[in-house]
């Protein structure tokens, strides 16, 4: 029995699928060049899947016990394909490798035809051996032997030479920065000869950054392809699909290393949004096709249009099925269709980042002020100790301010002088204990705009902890921040100097803490001395002009302490930018409003340099961040593409479509099904603009048994994030 | 090539049905009309009728014999298919599916013969593969 043209009839024959093989011999296999027919099997079933899943083949042999030996062995080529007489006329439906012995075995009941024997194999297609063969580690790059002239102007790079570096992972684009050499390699495939120019990594920063497409060449690329031999990918620049301007866009940060080839492809893909089947050609050539989803617009294949629509043919009661058969409709036999708003979402929230703001305030003492006890004795000579005379002395916790005050000291007091604090919490104001005053008041230094609500003009923030994080002022290069800058002021703030010392932000509060072992040693740049009171032409330093502070009674709260210590840093604070998309009017899936958190945290949000930084009027940049309009049409654009029902299904065809001799089957993975025609029911969903969607097809299951197909498809908003 | 009168006897009459057509049918709820997805056929029956002959010096023993004979003839109905002969006709690829002894119109399955032997009416139905 061939193949009949028999699709516009209403009997029509069965038609068969040929199984073939090509023996596998030696490890890795050689196959032979021709195709064995292999007429004693059966197809059970073939499912066609899409991405990064095999597509699956099971054939059975029904004039076999489960026990006795078929002609097929494990890593066998193995392919279905239509029985037309004519070559370019047949479909091939899929090509794949033994991979599986599947046997059962059941002796019935005293029903008839319950007692079985079988003896199946199951085949898996040409991603699942890119899969098994074919990992992704180490990078393709150039050393100093790949060029002549290296490490001179005239640094030339090789044709075709480079090196395998197996201690470095395949990461692209670490960190933002390219890595991309800009010089690809050209490369001759010692297999066949062909020639091909593969994207290879470089130094990062020093090169371009990567593209999908170029990912997808670089990881694709005969060098990593380790089944070239069975799935030679000769260029994979050539692949179907491509050369969309999508696969231009510039994912950062992309690790690859670890994965093998599809899983590699797989994830490349996701992130651009498209998808990626395995075609079959009747000349015996595999490809993978490169499509995105929800792209079909078309009804007729063709190389520019992977994916296309159809409508499935549901004949409205009381019509005869004559004329649907007669015009070749693709008539449905069974359908089942779920459209749900349950999972609607037509009222999205979205949320930026906290708000954070960079700028400059005091810092209180954090310790008890009677902690403090300077040692005037011997004429002051024994108040502070430099690290030079520290060493001459034998036992220096004989003196109170090693014993106290320096990390060495054996009662070594660690907060004095050495914890200052915001006290944005108000822990420090308790007039019985540290006594600094009122709690830090944010509104002084960020502007009412952000920090109070615009309608009852109530501060929009609590007293709670929080950490200083460092400056959004970047350094001179707008590379990285210039971090958490520490003033101090000897003369109640009226001079501000840096100096030199190690100094860490505290994590459970906003402050700071000196790690310097000798606070002496943070001397007064202008090398000043202490004026009048008991320290009277001491040297100032930090430890001097706090104890110049303490003895002369001067109160901090009151604002009296010459010593003062300042900061310049950000700090995040309790509320974030947040908007609600309305429900489209008129409402369309639910009648309620569905709401979504989203968090955007990573895209938006306010970072502010206030005037109060110090550092607003230099001439360095900050990485500031606003209220972005982008913002707003992306939660727009989320709830169209989720504010209507779901729709997906699962559709039977009352006979397989294989293409009717035109060589390529009728459905592929990514078409679309856009309405069931004769019962009119549209399956499309309008987006903002002119966008449409259809429920896409995700798999796409053959039962030559039954002379049927099944296809089942996805809602496109649970699919990559194509829509946005 | 076995004859099937070499199995059977000589008393045998043989005969082949046409094939049939095996076809399912799809419908679809509310529409007039079905489609009919022509699934191939099943062969052709092959139908072999006739009477066993066994002699024997008494019913009992003809008898035991013939039962002795029926259990060889029944071997071929888990035999692999192959080819027989009977007359001038060839039937390819036959398998033998069923093995059915006659009864008369008394119920009586064997009957003893005044000459000595023991008689009893049968039809066996086969299947021509092809």
């Amino acid at each position: 029995m061939t193949v009949k043209n028999d699709h516009k009839k209403l009997n029509r024959f069965a038609q068969r699928l040929v199984v073939e093989y090509k023996k596998a011999s030696g490890s890795p296999p050689d196959f032979a060049l021709s195709w064995q027919p292999l007429w004693s099997a059966k197809v059970d079933r073939i499912t066609i899947n899409r991405a990064g899943s095999s597509s699956v083949a099971v054939i059975w042999f029904p004039n076999l016990r489960w026990d006795e030996g078929i002609s097929l062995a494990w890593g066998d080529m193995v392919r279905i394909r239509t029985d037309h007489r004519l070559e370019h006329k047949r479909t091939v439906l899929f090509k794949g490798f033994v991979t599986n012995y599947m046997s059962g075995y059941c002796g019935g009941s005293d029903k008839a035809n319950t007692s079985y024997e079988r003896n199946a194999v199951a085949c898996s297609d040409f991603r699942w051996l890119l899969r098994v063969t074919s990992p992704v580690f180490g990078q393709i790059a150039r050393g100093p032997d790949d060029y002549t002239g290296y490490g001179t102007p005239s640094q030339t790079a090789i044709s075709g030479s480079y090196t395998y570096l197996s201690g470095r992972r395949v990461i692209f684009n670490p960190g933002g920065l390219g890595n991309c050499d800009r010089t690809e390699l050209a490369f001759t495939n010692p297999l066949d000869l062909s020639t091909c120019n593969i994207p290879i990594f470089c130094n990062t920063g020093d090169g371009d950054l990567w593209t999908a497409r170029k990912m997808l060449r670089y990881v694709l690329s005969p060098i990593y392809n380790l089944a070239y031999r069975y799935f030679p990918i000769p260029d994979p620049n050539d692949l179907a699909g491509l050369a969309h301007a999508d696969f231009d866009k510039v994912l950062f940060n992309t690790v690859a290393d670890g994965l093998n080839v599809i899983e590699a492809v797989s994830s490349i893909c996701r992130h651009v949004g498209w998808d990626f089947r395995e075609d079959y050609s009747n000349d015996d050539t595999v490809s993978l096709v490169f499509f995105k989803p929800g792209s079909a617009s078309s009804y007729s294949r063709s190389s520019s249009s992977q994916t296309i629509l159809h409508h499935l043919y549901c004949p409205p009661a009381g019509e005869s099925i004559a004329a649907a058969v007669a015009a070749g409709r693709k008539i449905l036999w069974h359908m089942d269709l779920a459209e749900d708003i349950a999972a609607v979402i037509n009222k999205p929230w979205g949320f930026g980042a906290p708000h954070r703001f960079e700028f400059t305030a005091e810092l209180v003492p954090a310790w008890l002020d009677s902690r403090l006890e300077p040692d005037t004795s011997e004429d002051n000579s024994r108040l502070f100790l430099t690290e030079a005379a520290l060493q001459s002395i034998t036992d220096p916790n004989s003196y109170s301010y090693y014993k106290y005050y320096h990390p060495r000291g054996s009662a070594f007091l660690r907060d004095v002088g050495r914890k200052w604090a915001l006290n944005e919490a108000g822990s420090y104001t308790d007039a019985d204990t540290y006594d600094r005053g009122v709690p830090f008041d944010f509104a002084d230094v960020i502007d009412d705009e952000y920090i109070k609500d615009a309608d009852s003009g109530k501060r929009r923030y609590a007293p709670f902890n929080r950490q200083l994080l460092p400056c959004l002022t970047l350094d001179k290069d707008s590379v990285n921040s210039v971090g958490i800058k520490v003033e101090f002021s000897f003369d109640g703030g009226k001079n501000w100097q840096v100096i030199t010392a190690s100094i860490s932000s505290l994590r459970s509060e906003a402050g700071i803490y000196i790690n310097e072992a000798n606070l002496a040693e943070m001397v007064d740049q202008a090398e000043g001395k202490i004026e009048g009171g008991a320290l009277d032409g001491v040297q100032l330093n930090l430890w001097s002009s706090l104890c110049d502070d303490k003895l002369s009674n001067r109160s901090f709260k009151d604002g009296n302490w010459k010593t003062r210590v300042r900061v310049t840093a950000s700090v995040q604070l309790d509320s974030r930018l947040g908007l609600k998309a309305s429900p489209a009017s008129p409402t369309v899936g639910s009648p309620f409003h569905h709401s979504q958190l989203y968090d955007f945290s990573e895209k938006y949000g306010i970072e502010k340099r206030t005037t109060s930084s110090s550092f607003s009027t230099s001439s360095l940049p900050a990485a500031e961040k606003g209220t972005d309009e982008w913002f707003d049409k992306h939660l727009e654009a989320i709830r169209d593409a989720n504010q209507d029902m779901s729709i997906s299904g699962a559709f039977t065809l009352e006979r397989l479509w294989l293409g009717e001799g035109g060589g390529s089957p009728a459905f592929c993975l990514g078409d679309g099904i856009e309405k069931i025609a004769g019962r009119e029911y549209p399956l499309s969903i309008q987006l903002s603009g002119s966008t449409v969607i259809c429920p896409e097809i995700c798999q796409i299951i053959y039962l030559p048994d039954k002379q049927k197909m099944k296809l089942i498809t996805r809602d496109l908003r649970f699919a990559e994030d194509v829509l946005i | 090539m076995a004859d099937l009168a070499t199995i059977f006897g000589s008393a045998i009459k043989v005969g082949v049905q046409p094939r049939q057509s095996e076809r399912q049918y799809a419908g679809f709820p509310g529409a007039h009309g079905v489609t009919s997805m022509a699934m191939g056929t099943r062969g052709r029956q092959l139908i072999i009728s006739g009477t066993f002959y066994q002699a024997g010096g008494s019913y009992a023993a003809a008898r035991a014999a013939l039962q002795t004979a029926i259990d060889v003839i029944e071997t071929y109905l888990w035999a692999a298919s192959a080819d027989y002969t009977y007359g001038n006709e060839t039937y390819y690829n036959v398998v033998f599916d069923k093995l059915s002894l006659v009864p008369d119109a008394q119920g009586k399955f064997f009957h003893w013969n005044a000459g000595g032997y023991v008689t009893a009416n049968f039809v066996c139905y086969g299947r021509v593969l092809i």
